[in-house]
């Protein structure tokens, strides 16, 4: 038995309707796409399978044609990056992504369609928009020793007693879109505390005044694991 | 179909299942030293691996429905009706199709199988290419996403406007000064010969072209979008915000960002909207360029056409958006 070309196409559209057939069954798809868009995972799986059996059916009686190395490589392509799926489960954006990005000079927040006016709690997103934002933090209530509790990811190497930055990567459409949004956070009463970028933290404390800026004053720090769900987004 | 006749006549290399299945198991195996050795913990793979990972599993369901669309237009679509647009002048042809990428809800991963289609059936190449510009700028949703993202700023009606006009103006002066020559600008495929003669019936083909698109187009996403996630992983964008201010070179910044990010048109907006330190402007030539020539679209109009297609969309869309932006600033901003 050989490879022929039908096998190379239809092993390359089961092999992608699987990918994304576990994508979404799994609740995978959250490390990769954005609100907006997930949506086509499940038109993916169905798509896609649906099109490995119908061109092999299709194609059943029809006369064979070896694939030609060419062929070859482009489905090795097509695998690549099912192999960078599988290898890299679990793994999200951290401290290297968020350096890289567009962030604080190039990003102001506030002027994204957040949901900091209406905000039933108060957020990375809220507090990063309101540290500029005077009648802001008015319509949100954030007066100084007003209690916060957040969970993110330390994106900046804390040195010493000094505020390190806790972060969370918020996503419009696809990881690729990833929008860094950061607030400091002064150890406080957890001082002692070791600290590493991409560690995962609980931080309940209090907010501070900081120039131009929300601080959180931590009270009580504790590691965690990451979120199944590592990404926010703008429209929740 | 010169190169086709070749692959008939030479013995093609035949590679036995066992070898399919040990190819399998080495994947595998792969994965599970890759895993085992720590590799998902290294910042600069995991941040490369998931950016990659997450633009294709974005992109590729819209190379399916762009693949199914060409492939309709393969079976289903009579050939006097292309015959009847290919008589049509070149002055009234080319916007025409431009224009038409209103009725094609894909973003820009998808209309370029469907350009090649309608190139390959008889439309004019200027033509196919001014449809596969416009299309992921003119469609209705991302018109619609525009009006959305910028509706909180209160700039919805001039940015989709603007948005509208300029992708437009890209789209028919790119394919007006591409297609002139008439020459064909498609690179030849060994599937488009043999493949007509795989499958029986209009379903049969429909989903033989739909197969061949989809493998085809799929290879050149995953390449691209290695080359967008690389660009994503070295280089830091915040070098970009220094120039913020400056107009010429703010706008210049946000389309080289538009090329790295290579993102979906249908959500791009909402991402351009947020570079407030930027002009308006700014912010509309890199809505116009993403959907024009990007990362992940070079690479795809590389395998699609000939030589120096990528160059010359660049040579034509930056001056033309640069302009543009320029102009909405002055009348707007």
């Amino acid at each position: 038995m050989r490879l022929d070309r039908r096998s190379i196409r239809a092993i390359g559209l089961a092999a992608w309707g699987a990918l994304f057939g576990w994508l979404w069954l799994s609740g995978e798809s959250v490390r990769y796409l954005g609100p907006r868009t997930q949506w086509v995972v499940p038109l993916g799986a169905i798509g896609l399978t649906l099109a490995a059996a119908g061109y092999l059916r299709s194609t059943r009686d029809a006369p064979s044609n070896t694939a030609r190395p060419l062929e070859l490589a482009g489905l090795a392509a097509l695998v690549v990056p099912i192999l960078a799926a599988a290898t890299l489960a679990h793994a999200q954006l951290g401290s290297l992504a968020a350096s890289n990005k567009l962030s604080s000079r190039g990003i102001d927040p506030s002027a994204l369609r957040l949901a900091s006016r209406d905000a039933s709690s108060v957020g990375f997103l809220q507090l990063n928009a309101a540290g500029r934002d005077s009648d802001l933090s008015r319509q949100l209530g954030l007066t100084t020793g007003k209690p916060v509790k957040l969970v993110g990811f330390v994106s900046s190497t804390p040195e010493g007693y000094r505020p390190f930055e806790l972060s969370r990567f918020y996503i419009t459409c696809c990881v690729a879109d990833a929008v860094p949004v950061g607030v400091h956070v002064a150890k406080g009463a957890v001082r002692h505390l070791k600290l590493k970028r991409d560690d995962w933290l609980d931080v309940t404390g209090v907010l501070a005044r900081g120039d131009r800026e929300w601080i959180v004053r931590a009270i009580r720090v504790q590691h965690v694991n990451a979120p199944s769900n590592p990404y926010l987004s703008f429209a929740t | 179909m010169e190169q086709a006749a070749v692959s008939r006549s030479a013995p093609a290399r035949v590679v036995p299942l066992w070898v399919v299945g040990a190819a399998f198991w080495l994947l595998v195996l792969l994965v599970v030293v890759a895993r085992s050795t720590g590799l998902a913990e290294n910042e600069t793979v995991a941040t490369f691996g998931v950016i990659f990972t997450s633009i294709v599993v974005e992109a590729l369901p819209f190379v399916l429905l762009g693949a199914a669309a060409s492939a309709a237009i393969a079976v289903w679509v009579p050939a006097r009706v292309f015959a009847r647009m290919g008589a049509l002048p070149a002055p009234l042809q080319v916007p025409a199709a431009a224009v038409a990428g209103f009725a094609m809800p894909v973003c820009e991963c998808g209309s370029v199988p469907v350009a090649r289609r309608l190139i390959l059936r008889g439309l004019r190449p200027s033509a196919g290419i001014a449809f596969m510009l416009a299309a992921p700028i003119l469609n209705p949703i991302v018109l619609a996403s525009t009006w959305v993202a910028y509706g909180a700023a209160g700039r919805a009606l001039e940015m989709t406007a603007a948005r509208a006009a300029l992708g437009l103006a890209v789209a028919v002066l790119a394919g007006w000064l591409i297609g002139r020559s008439g020459e064909s600008l498609l690179r030849e495929r060994v599937e488009d010969d043999v493949e007509q003669h795989a499958a029986h019936g209009s379903a049969g083909r429909f989903v033989d072209h739909l197969a061949s698109d989809f493998v085809f187009m799929g290879r050149f996403v995953v390449l691209g979008a290695a080359v967008a996630a690389l660009l994503q992983t070295v280089a830091p964008q915040d070098a970009l915000s220094s120039v913020a201010d400056a107009t010429v070179l703010g706008a210049l910044a946000l389309m080289a960002l538009a090329v790295a990010l290579s993102l979906c048109s249908e959500a791009d907006a909402f991402v351009a909207v947020s570079f407030t330190a930027f002009p308006l402007g700014s912010q509309l030539a890199f809505l116009v360029l993403g959907p024009v020539v990007d990362a992940k679209l070079a690479v795809l109009y590389g395998a699609t056409f000939r030589r120096r297609f990528v160059l010359l969309v660049l040579a034509i869309a930056v001056p033309v958006a640069l302009v543009g932006a320029l102009a909405f600033d002055a009348v707007v901003g």
